[in-house]
């Protein structure tokens, strides 16, 4: 290879840096914020597992889950959650919504890199940052014993590969509720609304194997269950290694699907640019 | 000169939005809200024009003109609804990428920089977005600090600094990759004085020195005379003049205004060869058209009306503009003699 190929190599590499730590970088700005979201998540985790505690005072099993699956799948699901908390704000000043709003998203189409592509890599900063959180609460309740470890290496190495289609999954269609402002020009309900939704059908409020068969069925069906519902479930064993293969292979097909969506989104989305405000 | 010579050329370019009107009477916001009556709003229209290579070209307009929306298609973020556009060759909606690293844009009341980061830090991701070799970046920063004195505050976060110094910072982001064309939306507005002059003699040397090619939209004509020799001029989405501004002062107006008290309430006023720019039953503002001088109009008003009062003023530019946008707009109130003509439609 030339030296100029690997110059420019290094300058791409040094672009998708800078624009990764874009995200971390915001939140030191505000510096209590790093104070704020540990407290907030240690409260969450305390009050679940008091929760599920109190529910499995006279139960051993429930929807096919003992207190131990259940507390491991529902703090885990909470710190997952986390990865992504800071991606999914609608008030970040170069979020889509944002942008869209105060005109600003003229400047994403004046750069030599593709509004799309600058998306993932600010995406992908706040999801490593959000991932980072998550993964520190994990030691914290793995050393403290309070949720279990994968059964087996093969299991653990399952989830991962899970657990990293799950997220692309989300990110995916939270790309899709983020581009459709192109469309809306105003969608603070519509993104609530989806977050909720989202919350309720990948399993971070309650696990999807509690709730009632119509809306198992629903989560199933649709692709917010391969984003924590199956990694979860693969970890705690509810969804057997017999069927892990299958359970991939949707994720896959739900990766691709959305994928070939959101690049289409963008295509249609770049030809209706409107710049709100003169 | 061919097209390739201009950094600019578009031939009857228009950009027309559809737009949701309210029904009126019952029911009127239910109506509108699942079935909004659509509306075609013609906002460049027919827009033909061309800037050479290193020219400071002033896009001028009144609110609505058609000025940012012609910009907008310029730099590639809107795409035409008909119409040919080139910028350094290249049609901008269709190679985004291309155009980007050809071209630089602040808009005035919209920032680029990362909010919450120190200036320099967003100068730095822009560098990198950029993909500007670091002795390239750092020689241009100093080039820009010496000019723009953005040493001073580019460490304080960007929602710390005041607009003039957060537009400073817009415009070395603009230029940092060393763009050939610019695009410069009302880059000034609410600036005081001194960073006013600091910022046009960063453009003049931009021009001067580096032989960018500028292209400013702005309502600050003082901002228009020091800078720009050349003036477009739209209204209602139409170039209504392409020249000097001395020639657009020969031929909107001659430069004084005639502005007459009367005794008594005068109905209508008519003064051949000049234009009433205001006239209330006991006051009347005047000004020459064609050959007419200020004297010609003072002689026939002492001789029509009960004038008690006369005073001959030279026009400032301000005043020339407001001219200007009430007489173009005039004009194009006369050209269009038919309904079909109407530039809203259903």
């Amino acid at each position: 290879m030339t030296t100029a190929v690997l110059d420019a190599d290094r300058r791409r590499l040094h672009r998708s840096w800078r624009l990764l730590r874009v995200g971390v970088l915001n939140e030191r700005a505000y510096r209590i914020r790093l104070v704020i979201a540990p407290v907030m998540l240690a409260v969450q985790l305390y009050l679940y597992d008091r929760l599920w505690t109190a529910v499995f005072s006279h139960t051993k099993v429930t929807a096919g889950f003992t207190l131990r699956q259940t507390l491991t799948y529902s703090l885990m699901a909470l710190l997952l959650a986390r990865v992504r908390w800071n991606a999914r704000t609608v008030n970040v000043r170069d979020s889509i919504s944002v942008s869209v709003r105060e005109g600003t998203i003229a400047y994403w189409f004046l750069r030599p890199i593709s509004p799309g592509r600058f998306y993932m890599w600010r995406q992908s900063g706040d999801i490593a940052y959000g991932a980072a959180w998550a993964t520190c609460g994990y030691a914290v309740l793995r050393a403290g014993g309070v949720i279990d470890g994968p059964h087996g290496a093969a299991r653990g190495s399952v989830f991962a590969v899970s657990l990293v289609l799950g997220q692309i999954v989300l990110y995916y269609l939270g790309q899709i509720v983020d581009i459709a402002m192109f469309w809306m020009l105003s969608n603070n309900g519509v993104v609530r609304m989806y977050y909720f939704v989202q919350d309720l059908l990948s399993g971070v409020f309650v696990p999807l194997w509690f709730m009632p068969a119509f809306l198992l069925v629903a989560a199933t069906w649709l692709p917010f269950s391969s984003g924590l519902n199956v990694p979860l479930s693969l970890y705690v064993g509810r969804i057997p290694m017999k069927h892990a293969a299958f359970e991939l292979a949707l994720q896959a097909f739900w990766v691709i699907v959305l994928a070939l969506f959101t690049k289409w989104m963008w295509s249609r989305a770049a030809r209706r640019v409107t710049v709100q405000g003169g | 000169m061919s097209d390739a010579d201009f950094a600019i050329v578009t031939r009857d370019l228009t950009k027309t939005f559809s737009v949701a009107r309210r029904h009126v009477g019952r029911f009127a916001a239910i109506r509108s809200l699942f079935d909004p009556i659509r509306v075609h709003r013609t906002v460049v229209d027919k827009l033909t024009m061309s800037v050479a290579r290193g020219e400071l070209v002033a896009l001028l307009g009144p609110n609505g003109a058609g000025k940012s929306t012609s910009i907008k298609m310029l730099t590639g973020i809107l795409t035409p609804s008909s119409g040919e556009v080139f910028v350094d060759g290249r049609v901008p909606h269709r190679d985004r990428v291309g155009n980007a690293r050809n071209i630089g844009a602040v808009f005035g009341q919209k920032t680029q920089l990362w909010w919450d980061l120190p200036a320099k830090q967003s100068l730095a991701i822009l560098r990198d977005i950029f993909d500007v070799p670091k002795s390239v970046y750092d020689r241009q920063l100093a080039d820009f600090d010496a000019i723009l004195e953005l040493s001073e505050f580019w460490d304080t976060p960007v929602r710390n600094l005041s607009l003039g110094q957060r537009v400073r910072c817009e415009m070395a982001g603009a230029m940092l990759h060393d763009p050939s064309i610019v695009f410069l939306d009302e880059p000034t507005i609410g600036m005081d004085v001194v960073v006013k002059e600091q910022t046009r003699e960063f453009l003049r040397a931009q021009v001067q020195e580096r032989g960018r090619t500028i292209v400013l939209t702005t309502h600050d004509m003082t901002e228009v005379a020091r800078l720009c020799e050349r003036v477009l001029l739209i209204n209602h989405g139409r170039l209504m003049f392409d020249g000097t501004l001395e020639q657009l002062k020969s031929k909107y107006g001659s430069g004084a205004l005639v502005n007459v008290t009367f005794s008594e309430p005068v109905g209508a006023l008519e003064v051949p060869g000049a234009r009433v720019v205001s006239h209330d039953a006991m006051q009347a503002v005047l000004a020459p058209m064609g050959v007419t001088t200020p004297e010609d109009i003072v002689r026939a008003l002492i001789s029509r009306f009960p004038v008690v009062n006369l005073a001959v003023d030279e026009t400032n530019i301000e005043d020339l503009m407001r001219d200007v946008y009430l007489t173009t707009a005039d004009e194009l109130a006369h050209k269009r003699d038919s309904p079909d003509s109407d530039r809203d439609s259903a």
